[in-house]
């Protein structure tokens, strides 16, 4: 690096990351290509925008709902799946969907790790990560979707799932009032990630 | 492991900090991070259970401070050197020591050894065990009575393959613990944590 460079120096993790890289691709152990692709579905396919369509259908079409409930794999994948095979069998990771009502609310974390539904919502945020959430959903639940600035009614039941295993949960919120006659794309532009791991409701506006 | 990675339940950690627009990664190297994380993963180089239980074993207080990816980032330099295919001296220095053989493919798991002991609806215990290596019961459940609310077939038990062990299907059931059994007459009287449970992790109650 020159004396004038602006550049900053790379940081230790990113050093030592390119040193395994290049020690595993060395040692045959990285196939070439497979770091890029991995990275590519993370970035560009999975996301967000996956689960919403997937909300929308289920909003707007009885049996996919029905198929949706029941095996939740299977009608997920009535969007299409990847042609590499490993980006497809991230998407077909067992998943149960949990229906919202007017008197269930539903919200997903993982106290020991953080396992989420990537293959629907993408990498999960920061704060699903961290301990704040991690440690306070479970013992105090209704404090916390407060904080996202959602008051869940005395009469409404609050479940909180705990993904500790190789299932992932996934949910399905509410259709919000005034959304009637609306289109399934135009649906699908109102469903937040938040609402699809239970800690904000779909609005119409 | 009675670790600070078990966390639900925890209190004191702050505020849940929500990062507006945030980025899918913050850092080059957290791509590459995750990157060859999924890659390895897939090649069979080790599993999810064993870097876990690897990020399981990092100091406390470090767990709690470095960005999230510096987990796996930590948790994979130290299972690729504890599993021999990388070296203290390669990765000090950069230069490929000696050749390692590709991982062998994964084992098929063993069948579970009898039909599932529990059905919906049976009233059952999460067992009072402190294992000192890799577990996805936590701390929070255990010794308490909750609800099976429906069996998910047969998976592999995680806590013997982090330990390296062959895997063997286990039957695990969801569980539904009532917020009152977890935390007491003050917590919320119509909630519950629903957490999935391995045959092992359960007792009649």
């Amino acid at each position: 690096m020159s004396s004038d460079s602006h550049t900053d120096p790379p940081s230790a993790p990113a050093l030592r990351i390119k040193a395994i890289q290049q020690l595993l691709t060395e040692k045959g152990l990285l196939p070439t290509g497979a770091v890029d692709t991995i990275v590519d579905a993370f970035e560009h396919r999975f996301g967000p925008r996956t689960g919403a369509r997937i909300v929308a259908r289920a909003w707007t079409n009885a049996s996919y709902r029905k198929r949706l409930l029941a095996d939740a794999p299977e009608a997920m994948g009535e969007f299409g799946h990847s042609e590499d095979p490993h980006i497809a069998m991230i998407e077909r990771t067992p998943t149960i969907v949990l229906e919202n009502t007017l008197k269930v609310h539903n919200v997903i974390v993982c106290t020991l790790c953080s396992c989420y539904p990537w293959h629907v919502l993408g990498l999960p945020p920061n704060w699903y990560k961290a301990a704040p959430y991690r440690s306070r959903v479970v013992i105090e639940p209704r404090a916390v979707l407060a904080e996202f600035g959602l008051h869940v009614p005395d009469d409404v039941e609050v479940r909180v799932w705990d993904s500790n295993n190789e299932l992932r949960y996934f949910v399905l919120p509410l259709r919000p009032a005034g959304t009637e006659g609306w289109s399934e794309e135009r649906l699908a532009s109102i469903v937040t990630r938040d609402s699809m791991i239970g800690t904000a409701l779909c609005k119409a506006a | 492991m009675n670790g600070i990675h078990d966390m639900g339940g925890l209190q004191n950690m702050g505020p849940i900090v929500v990062e507006a627009n945030e980025p899918i990664f913050h850092a080059d190297w957290e791509r590459d991070v995750l990157g060859v994380n999924f890659a390895l993963n897939m090649s069979g180089v080790y599993t999810v259970h064993e870097l876990r239980y690897a990020i399981e074993q990092l100091p406390p207080v470090h767990y709690l401070e470095s960005p999230y990816y510096l987990h796996w980032l930590d948790g994979f330099e130290r299972l690729l050197q504890e599993k021999g295919y990388l070296t203290a001296q390669e990765l000090a220095t950069g230069q490929v020591g000696s050749a390692v053989a590709a991982p062998s493919h994964r084992p098929v798991p063993a069948p579970p050894r009898e039909v599932p002991q529990f059905k919906a609806g049976d009233r059952v215990r999460a067992r009072n065990i402190n294992p000192r290596t890799h577990t996805r019961l936590p701390r929070y459940v255990r010794g308490r009575a909750g609800t099976v609310a429906a069996g998910l077939g047969a998976l592999a038990f995680a806590d013997g393959i982090a330990q390296g062990k062959s895997p063997e299907l286990q039957h695990v059931y969801s569980v539904r613990f009532e917020a009152s059994e977890l935390w007491g007459p003050d917590s919320g009287s119509r909630d519950a944590v629903y957490i999935d449970l391995y045959e092992s992790y359960v007792e009649a109650a």
